[in-house]
């Protein structure tokens, strides 16, 4: 055999001695989240891929299941893009990715998260829209995405997260006008403000979100 | 005239010998002069033999000439050369031999290279060639040594490449290709060796691949090619390595319906065949490699791999196969590697596994496995890993364990196996990784599992173990993850020595009684500590500070005393500290400032005394602090406020603090669960309707008084204020508590829907009233004194006045 496929050969094998990635898909996804972020602080050193379980890993909370339940990476320093796999969390009750240097847009995925109670991604540079699936994220108490340069419209569907305590969407550039029905009565101005919004809907009088 | 005439002679001269030199010059100098022209960071090894003024370049390094002096061969392979390779190559047309490969070449390859037709070796190969491969290349009807593999070239192979029929080894992998293999593949009947991964190649393989008769080697590895393998594919006897990986094949595998014996080696790892593996692969007899890992398999293993006898690695891995292992595979002599790992096998491990007598690695790990691991297999002497876990495997673990003088990786966690595990394992092998965590072992731990000092991994924890951790164990010095968690471990902590490695300790959950070694900082790198849930009692050692790369230390749920060290202030990288439910006092030291990466800090349950301390506004990252149960008093300092990222938690019930909310406990606004119940806390709580995130509250049992916050959202039952005779309860629609009247809390009186008071309005208040009423009094008695009719209206006034 030529000494150029023999290598090939050796390499195809080596490919598959070398210890496998856990099959434990949430520590896949959590290490697909890692591939996509710079992290300057080594505050991801703990991320170890080849355990059965990303339970012992820093940052991460599990319940007695060994399922994640908390990702604290709130303030880590942490830079780059959030990719789609986020969304298999699928037993995580608190996501805190705030006040890092995020950027590229928020994945629509992350309406999987059916038992997400917190989602704070505020003081990043995350833009494009804000997701309409975030509308599936039944049990979400508090969604802050302030602080960042998203565009497009609040999108209507967020009326129907009942339990929806907090929402914070100041400081971005967002158009459109702002939701009354449902959660929207109680929050106060303050949650909107420094956007381009045009204030609240008039209901059956102007079609929503015109010139945005 | 004469010098008109010498003019003229001299000129004469001149041409005739630049004629000369033209014509007796060997073709090639010029032309390789202009290549070199072109070429930076020439070596001295070549510019200073290609010399000029030579009278031809055949002595020049790399350079070969026949019989008549026209350069043939040009080999500067791996000189380092950068630059471009000119148009004048091409007019090196004796040329037979090329070879410019692992040099730093840029630029195209100049399509007059078509015009050297005698070429037969050309080897462009790692450098940084971009643009196209040219359709003039195809004029190389000699051609049978292709290498542009390792540069940048994109666009798609030319049809008329392939149309070359004397080509024996062609090599394109590892550039930009794109587009579809040409159907011309067919037209290369002599060719052996066709690589072409690592590109960006879409389309399927075309059917005429079947008319290359010749070929051995076929490595599509790493594009976008989809569609069905052709049946044609599996015609090729010729065939010796085939590798299709990485790719988006699907449907049936053609292979080993013809003759195959001369495949050696078949990869289809990372496709989406969604299909089952071909029983005829069996008849492929001296195949040594087969991996088809990802890629959609389904069905059974088939029986017939049992005919492989040849067969050294078998990579099944992570597909849908069912069925049982067949105990054929017992007959597959040459076996080192047997990974079938993340299927859905059920059934027992065949017996016959056992006769596999060189098998060095078995990876069965995550499948649905039954029954027990066969004596057999415990006694192949090559045996170095054995990953079993995550299957429903039963049985105990023979003496013939310690006997496999190559065991390593030993992980069988996540099943049901029992028994005492063989006291001398360890003591003949060189153990690498032992993970028997969440089984059904009993007894004592082995005490010589280091004997070899490589031990790295030591996971016994979630068993029925018992006795005293061995001292092996603390001198291990290479291990970096013991967890022992959750069994019956008894006696005291083993002393460690140095144990540099070590990142993780948990063995929380047992029984483990004395105190804390401090020994335990000899554990120099180690980043988590859990010993939570034991009977550990003593001090904790100033040692412990030495510990800087600290992250989580959890002593929880033992029965420790004395007070926090402040040398633990030196573990500047914790990020939680659990000393919950143990017998610790004193006050938390101010050193403990420097914990400026803490997020979390549970201190519940022990005795700790003095005040709230002032330090805590410098742990800028604290998400939760429960300090429920302990002896603090004091008032709670405005400084609660900044300690804004407070999240999850802050408990500061059953203590003994006393004095009012301050104001500043407003700022928590991410603060989402207060627990000051059982305090002697009073005042009002009208601060607590600032906390916009609060979804739990507890104020019971204080001294509490004045309305219930309005907290909309939150479904607070009256228990949350249980305690509190000052209380009151605003019954109103706007109020989030009903009002049924039996809870022990009585309506606010005031229908006023406002926040109460400060003390001082409320002395103002009053004090102007009773001014004013004073006044009016002595206004009133005058006109008494002159109209006593008047006193009802006075005395009425005044009994006003006392419900106010």
């Amino acid at each position: 055999m030529d000494l150029l496929s023999l290598s090939c050969c050796l390499l195809a094998i080596f490919l598959s001695l070398s210890p496998a990635l856990s099959t434990n898909s949430e520590g896949n996804a959590l290490h697909a989240l890692r591939t996509g972020l710079s992290d300057p602080n080594n505050v991801l050193q703990s991320w170890d891929p080849t355990l059965v379980n990303p339970c012992t890993w820093f940052h991460i909370t599990c319940d007695s299941n060994n399922h994640v339940i908390r990702l604290d990476l709130g303030n880590s320093n942490v830079s780059g893009t959030l990719g789609p796999e986020l969304g298999q969390l699928k037993h995580l009750k608190y996501l805190e990715l705030y006040m890092n240097s995020l950027s590229g847009e928020i994945p629509k995925e992350l309406g999987n998260l059916k038992k997400l109670v917190s989602l704070d991604m505020y003081g990043n540079k995350l833009e494009g829209q804000i997701p309409k699936a975030f509308a599936k994220l039944k049990s979400l108490r508090f969604l802050r995405l302030n602080n960042n340069k998203l565009t497009g419209t609040i999108p209507r569907e967020l009326t129907a997260l009942s339990d929806l305590k907090v929402f914070d969407v100041s400081n971005n550039d967002l158009c459109g006008t702002i939701p009354v029905d449902g959660p929207f009565a109680n929050f106060q101005m303050e949650s909107f403000e420094n956007n381009r919004l045009n204030g609240p809907e008039l209901q059956g009088l102007v079609p929503y979100d015109f010139g945005c | 005239m004469e010098l008109v005439f010498a003019r003229f002679l001299l000129l004469l001269c001149f041409s005739v010998s630049t004629l000369a030199v033209s014509s007796s010059s060997p073709a090639g100098l010029v032309p390789l002069l202009s290549l070199m022209a072109r070429w930076t960071n020439v070596p001295s090894a070549i510019s200073s033999s290609w010399n000029s003024s030579d009278p031809t370049p055949c002595k020049w390094v790399g350079v070969e000439c026949d019989s008549a002096g026209n350069v043939v061969s040009l080999n500067l392979s791996s000189y380092g050369l950068s630059g471009r390779v000119g148009p004048e190559v091409g007019r090196l047309t004796h040329l037979r031999v090329l070879d410019l490969s692992s040099n730093n070449f840029t630029g195209e390859i100049p399509q007059q290279l078509g015009n050297c037709t005698q070429l037969e070796y050309l080897d462009m190969s790692h450098n940084g060639f971009t643009g196209e491969i040219k359709d003039d290349l195809s004029r190389l009807r000699n051609l049978s040594y292709l290498s542009l593999f390792s540069n940048s070239l994109a666009g798609e192979i030319p049809k008329s490449l392939f149309r070359i029929p004397s080509l024996e080894h062609v090599y394109l992998h590892s550039n930009n290709l794109s587009g579809s293999i040409p159907k011309t593949v067919g037209d290369m009947r002599e060719v052996a060796y066709l690589d072409l991964h690592y590109n960006n190649l879409s389309g399927a393989i075309p059917d005429s691949i079947g008319n290359c008769s010749k070929l051995r080697e076929l490595i599509l590895t790493r594009n976008e090619l989809v569609g069905v393998l052709p049946p044609t594919l599996g015609a090729l006897e010729n065939l010796v390595y085939l590798d299709v990986s990485e790719n988006n094949f699907e449907g049936k595998i053609p292979l080993g319906s013809a003759r195959c014996e001369n495949l050696e080696t078949l990869v289809l790892s990372y496709n989406n065949f969604n299909g089952r593996l071909p029983p005829e692969l069996g008849n492929c007899s001296n195949l040594t490699t087969l991996a088809a890992v990802r890629a959609n398999l389904t069905g059974n293993i088939p029986s017939t791999m049992g005919q492989l006898e040849r067969l050294s690695f078998l990579y099944l891995s992570e597909n849908q196969l069912s069925g049982e292992l067949p105990p054929e595979l017992g007959k597959c002599k040459s076996l080192k590697s047997l990974q079938v790992y993340s299927n859905q096998l059920e059934g027992e491990i065949p017996r016959e596994i056992g006769d596999i007598s060189k098998l060095k690695d078995l990876q069965l790990f995550q499948n649905r496995l039954s029954g027990e691991i066969p004596l057999g297999i415990w006694k192949i002497p090559s045996l170095e890993n054995l990953l079993v876990y995550n299957n429903y495997l039963s049985g105990e673990l023979p003496l013939e364990i310690t006997e496999l003088k190559n065991l390593k990786n030993i992980t069988l966690f996540n099943n049901h196996f029992s028994g005492v595990i063989p006291q001398s394992l360890g003591m003949n092998s060189s153990l690498l990784e032992l993970d028997f965590i969440n089984n059904k072992f009993t007894g004592p731990i082995p005490p010589h599992l280091c004997w070899g000092n490589k031990l790295e991994v030591m996971n016994l924890g979630v068993n029925q173990l018992q006795g005293s951790i061995p001292s092996d164990v603390g001198s291990c010095s290479s291990l970096r993850r013991l967890i022992l968690k959750e069994n019956n471990f008894t006696g005291v902590l083993t002393d460690f020595s140095r144990m540099p490695d070590l990142l993780l300790m948990d063995i929380s959950k047992n029984s483990i009684s004395g105190s804390i070694p401090s020994s335990l900082a000899n554990c120099s790198n180690i980043t988590a500590i859990n010993l939570s849930m034991n009977k550990l009692t003593g001090f904790l050692p100033l040692e412990l500070g030495h510990l800087s790369n600290l992250v989580m230390l959890n002593l929880s749920h033992n029965n420790l005393q004395g007070s926090l060290p402040s040398e633990l202030s030196r573990c500047k990288r914790l990020e939680t500290f659990d000393v919950g439910f143990n017998q610790l006092n004193g006050s938390l030291p101010s050193s403990l400032r420097n914990w400026t990466s803490l997020s979390t800090l549970i201190l519940t349950r022990n005795r700790f005394d003095g005040g709230i301390p002032l330090f805590l506004t410098d742990l800028g990252k604290l998400l939760e602090l429960p300090m429920g149960g302990n002896l603090l008093g004091g008032e709670i300092p405005s400084s609660i406020g900044s300690l804004k990222s407070l999240t999850y938690a802050l408990d500061l019930s059953e203590n003994r603090f006393t004095g009012k909310l301050p104001s500043e406990i407003g700022n928590l606004i991410l603060l989402q669960r207060l627990d000051i119940s059982n305090n002697n806390l009073s005042g009002s709580l009208a601060v607590l309707e600032e906390l916009d995130s609060l979804i739990e509250l507890n104020v019971s049992y204080n001294h509490f008084t004045g309305p219930i916050p309005n907290l909309i959202h939150l479904n607070l039952t009256l228990s949350s204020f249980l305690g509190n005779s000052g209380l009151c309860v605003r019954c109103q629609p706007s109020g989030s508590v009903t009002c049924s009247g039996s809870d022990g809390l009585s309506p606010c009186n005031s229908p006023r829907d406002r926040k109460s008071l400060t003390r001082a309005a409320t002395i103002l208040i009053a004090l102007a009233s009773s001014l004013i009423s004073v006044a009016v009094i002595v206004g009133l008695v005058f006109l008494v004194d002159s109209c006593r009719r008047n006193v009802f209206i006075i005395n009425t006034f005044i009994r006003r006045m006392g419900g106010y």
